[in-house]
């Protein structure tokens, strides 16, 4: 592949984009003489989930969440109760016809409330994930575009980023800001833009050493062509593993920071502060922290399992 | 010299680093809505002050101000810290004021050091073992066994294993107390709490490690000298194993002293966690940020420590 | 087990030596039917490009290569210092590990890889001779660092406490003989030992072998793709393409007159070997899968002389000009 033969139009996407993306450049020529097909882009997606059905953990832990989704979003109408519905009469049940998971102290459907606390981790979770990684990849493309001074001094805030420990920082973030859900995934993608960013400028900075895009910039690709063409493609696999990372981080930071009293406000629910309240009645009714811990450790080792399927695909972070 | 070099070049990025953290620390605090004062005097307000007692009270304010040196610009303030954070002395806290933070550090920052350092020996000593017996019994159902469930130990949060053994060996066989602090009992469960992650993931890296160093060549040159092959398991591939433990330890520490923060808080325990979770929640700037350089600090130190050992361990690496 | 106490009893006789591992592609047949014999004080050299089978056939009776989805059949009958025959074969684990490094050393090719990174010089020499009682941890050192300097390492004391990665390459395969010999062995295998050397060192270490040889009467099996290394140094050569032997004899025999079409190819194919005017030929075509072995004899796609006899029926060993001792596995010898 002579990078010379090729006009900047038509060039071959980056090297290993079909490999390492899923999402090859657009437009790519077929002619061209390629050591690996290219693929378009649903050719290639349909490949990809070839490949990720073939781990079977990874597609039973996918099913999960698609069921976690859609409970979460449908809470309104699937749910037998509203999360704040009490009813005294009927505290502290156990599991029974009306109540699958029991109920609280004041009487509250476990089930729903467990329900809606998926929805709040997911809304926090992709929240926070969708804020870091803007401000992140932002940052860190232009840090990496770039290049010189600013690049070393955008660097350096990373690299303090990274030793600020990540959970006291949020702690710290939280009590700077109040509590509730929307600071949650803000402060949440506050502290963890700076690893988007590290991965973005490492990406842009091998595609800038790489030789298709001296020659493309040789004969006369602009910088937004260079992008489309080369940076992107090669950039969306290693993103998708770390956003499949990134979620259930983002929900393990909301459970915890509810559990410690820094998170939602109750009577929102969240798995994190139910474990919490279920904590004060453990003795006698151990369900009420039995059912919030299993869907959330569920949830989370559906995650990982989705998150190594995609990893196999797209390599290493 | 080399190794002097490296020391002070990063015991120098070290300070550095602390100085941000407490900077960033302090302009966010600074930024933070209500403070000590103001949530105190909620409660002031609570006795209904009459003229007198509010006249006093506003004095307070003023020798508050003074004393924490509140009256002065941020920068000065953090400039202020710094100076006296370098002889390892913080002054006093705005909840326990006539107690100096230090003193408070070093018993809190012990317990949780204890919890952590027990997790830490437990991650060693059942995580290698578990990870050779892996190794040894590969692809049998003892490796599954054993790989299935450090994989639910590295990936279920140590504040909900903590619960989960509440509930077990607590609630429904009664063998441990779930709160409480001071006797040995008391430390068992935080410690399998916060080490269990630390224990799968040993074990997970030296069951790989050691059939990944089975695979190298100076393994079959043991073999060849006629050597049994337990020996060569442990003297040769569990040996070379152990020497890159030590880096995936470090991290280990960190997720252990930063899991302490909720273990602590479910098991109640008078730690470091707990003094930082109580002092973000009562606005005790003084403590927030020493708390924090405490943490920040020890896992650097930690860090470097580990960069250090696994030079002085590994022949063929060089500090740079 | 019959006591031998003839003194040009073979060292190593090996008879019918099949290795095969089961794969996901199959069977993989690397060894089909291998003779061999090594008499005290010979040197034999094994020939053949990688995936002959050379290697595996000396790793599989001593038991150093992969055990899960091996088969291994035949017989191999060692003559240790008690002058007992026995069959490797048909040892168990601890039988086999009296034998190995204490009757029977090795050398392998690589020697960076072949040494631990972690270990210092002396641990590893001494680990052997300490593990067959031919040291006491009281005398081990100075066994040792006589040792490092009888092959040749220059300030033996500094040595022992070095790390492999402080040492050349020609010194890391020093260190290797001095392992391989520390405990007298009657045979030393050497699978490749100097393929990873630079050509200068390489002559170095191979006079080495010979020295060691002539010292302590050793047999030596030496396993080389290198057909000049072969023709210099060893006695009998033992020509093997694609599992199975095609020729063995003399290194002599063999140059004057090659009796198999793929030994004539290997000399006309080598650079080294080739007088001035004459082309070098490279063998044409590729070595045969070891899952997909071709009928007949096994180099007939490759053989310009094959015809359809070669083809179907397995060729039988001939006596190539009348030497018992020169066998060629070929319908047509030259």
């Amino acid at each position: 592949m002579s990078p010379s033969t090729t006009t900047p139009g038509q060039g071959p996407g980056a090297p290993g984009a079909d490999l390492a993306s899923g999402f090859p450049a657009a437009g790519s020529d077929p002619s061209d003489e390629m050591s690996v097909p290219q693929y378009g882009g649903m050719a290639g997606l349909r490949r990809d989930w070839r490949r990720f059905r073939r781990n079977k953990l990874a597609v039973a832990g996918l099913a999960y969440i698609l069921f976690l989704f859609f409970i979460a979003f449908t809470a309104d109408w699937v749910a037998p109760y509203h999360y704040e519905t009490t009813n005294p009469p009927a505290a502290l049940e156990s599991s029974s016809v009306q109540h699958w998971f029991g109920t609280d102290e004041l009487g509250r459907d476990m089930l729903s409330r467990v329900m809606y606390s998926a929805r709040n981790a997911i809304v926090v979770s992709f929240g926070s994930v969708l804020i870091g990684l803007a401000v992140g990849a932002f940052i860190g493309a232009v840090s990496g575009f770039y290049g010189g001074i600013l690049d070393i001094a955008v660097m350096r805030v990373v690299d303090i980023m990274f030793a600020f420990p990540q959970f006291l920082l949020l702690i710290i973030l939280v009590t700077a800001m109040g509590r509730g859900l929307g600071t949650m995934f803000v402060a949440i993608g506050i502290t963890s833009w700076a690893g988007y960013a590290r991965l973005v400028r490492g990406q842009i900075l091998s595609a800038k050493n790489n030789d298709y895009v001296e020659a493309a910039r040789c004969l006369g690709s602009g910088n937004g062509h260079i992008i489309r063409k080369y940076i992107l493609p090669n950039i969306v696999g290693p993103i998708i593993v770390a956003v499949s990372f990134g979620v259930p981080a983002g929900m393990l930071a909301e459970s915890a920071m509810s559990l410690i009293g820094m998170g939602l406000r109750p009577p929102m629910p969240s798995w994190g502060n139910l474990i919490s309240a279920g904590m004060m009645q453990m003795y006698g009714f151990p369900h009420l922290v039995l059912w919030p811990s299993l869907t959330f450790g569920l949830t989370l080792l559906a995650f990982t399992f989705v998150g190594d399927g995609l990893r196999e695909i797209y390599g290493k972070e | 010299m080399h190794a002097l070099v490296f020391f002070s070049k990063r015991l120098s990025a070290i300070v550095v680093s602390l100085a941000a953290v407490v900077t960033i620390t302090f302009y966010l605090m600074h930024s933070a809505p209500g403070n000590f004062l103001e949530m105190q005097q909620v409660r002031e307000a609570m006795a209904s002050l009459d003229s007198k007692g509010r006249e006093a009270q506003k004095q307070y304010e003023i020798e508050f101000q003074k004393r924490y040196a509140l009256d002065k610009p941020i920068y000065v303030q953090i400039g202020i810290y710094l100076k006296n954070a370098a002889t390892f002395k913080f002054g006093p806290s705005f909840t326990n004021p006539n107690v100096p933070i230090e003193a408070l550090v070093r018993e809190k920052f012990g317990t949780t050091l204890q919890i952590v350092l027990i997790g830490l020996i437990l991650a060693i000593v059942a995580g290698v073992p578990l990870g050779v017996i892996a190794a040894l019994r590969k692809n049998t159902v003892w490796d599954y066994g054993l790989m299935g469930f450090s994989m639910i130990g590295q990936v279920i949060p140590s504040f909900v294993i903590a619960v989960g053994l509440i509930v077990i060996f607590s609630v429904m066989l009664g063998w441990l107390p779930t709160s409480g602090w001071g006797q040995c009992r008391h430390y068992i469960l935080p410690a399998l709490a916060i080490g269990a992650a630390p224990i799968a993931t040993v074990a997970r890296y030296i069951r790989s490690s050691i059939l990944e160093t089975m695979e190298q060549d100076y393994i079959r040159t043991a073999f060849s000298k006629g050597i049994p092959e337990a020996r060569v398991i442990l003297a040769h591939a569990l040996r070379n194993s152990l020497i890159p433990l030590i880096t995936v330890m470090g991290p280990q520490f960190s997720f252990m002293l930063l899991g302490s923060v909720l273990v602590e808080q479910v098991f109640r325990i008078p730690g470091m966690g707990s003094m930082f979770v109580s002092a973000a929640q009562q606005r005790d700037y003084p403590m927030l940020v020493t708390s924090t350089l405490i943490f920040a600090a020890a896992i650097m130190l930690v860090n470097l420590v580990v960069d250090v050992l696994y030079a002085f361990l590994d022949p063929r690496i060089k500090l740079e | 087990m019959a006591r031998n106490s003839d003194a040009s009893a073979p060292v190593l006789d090996v008879q019918g030596l099949h290795v095969a591992f089961r794969g996901e592609a199959g069977l993989l047949k690397a060894v089909d039917g291998l003779d061999l014999r090594v008499e005290p004080g010979e040197v034999l050299g094994i020939v053949g490009e990688s995936g002959s089978g050379k290697s595996v056939s000396m790793l599989s009776i001593t038991d150093l290569i992969k055990k899960e989805n091996r088969d291994t059949s035949g017989t191999a009958s060692f003559l240790g210092r008690d002058l007992v025959a026995r069959d490797l074969l048909k040892m168990g684990k601890e039988e086999l590990g009296r034998i190995r490094g204490k009757d029977i050393g090795f050398v392998f090719q690589n020697p960076m890889s072949s040494l631990n990174p972690t270990m210092r010089i002396g641990a590893q020499i001494a680990e052997g001779m300490l593990h067959h009682g031919e040291a006491t941890r009281a005398d081990v050192k100075e066994k040792v660092v006589a040792l490092l300097d009888k092959v040749g390492i220059r300030e033996p004391e500094k040595r022992y406490i070095a790390y492999p990665h402080e040492l050349s390459g020609g010194m890391r395969q020093r260190v290797m003989i001095a392992m391989a010999l520390s405990c007298n062995p009657k045979l030393l295998i050497a699978d490749e030992p100097t393929t990873a050397l630079d050509v200068t060192v390489e002559k170095q270490i191979l006079e080495l072998m010979m020295k060691m040889k002539d010292e302590l009467g050793l047999s030596i099996i030496m396993i080389t793709h290198n057909l000049p290394v072969a023709l210099n140094y060893c006695d009998g050569i033992l020509v093997m393409y694609a599992g199975k032997v095609m020729e063995t004899g003399t290194a002599l025999d063999l140059v004057s007159h090659p009796g198999h079409p793929y030994t004539k190819a290997l000399f006309s194919s080598n650079l080294e070997l080739g007088r001035r005017g004459t082309r070098v030929e490279p063998i044409k075509g590729n070595i045969p899968a070891l899952t997909h072995l071709p009928s007949g004899c096994r180099f007939h796609p490759r053989c310009p002389m094959a015809t359809d006899k070669c083809r179907n029926e397995v060729p039988p060993a001939m006596q190539s000009a009348g030497l018992s001792d020169h066998l060629t596995f070929c319908h047509y010898p030259l």
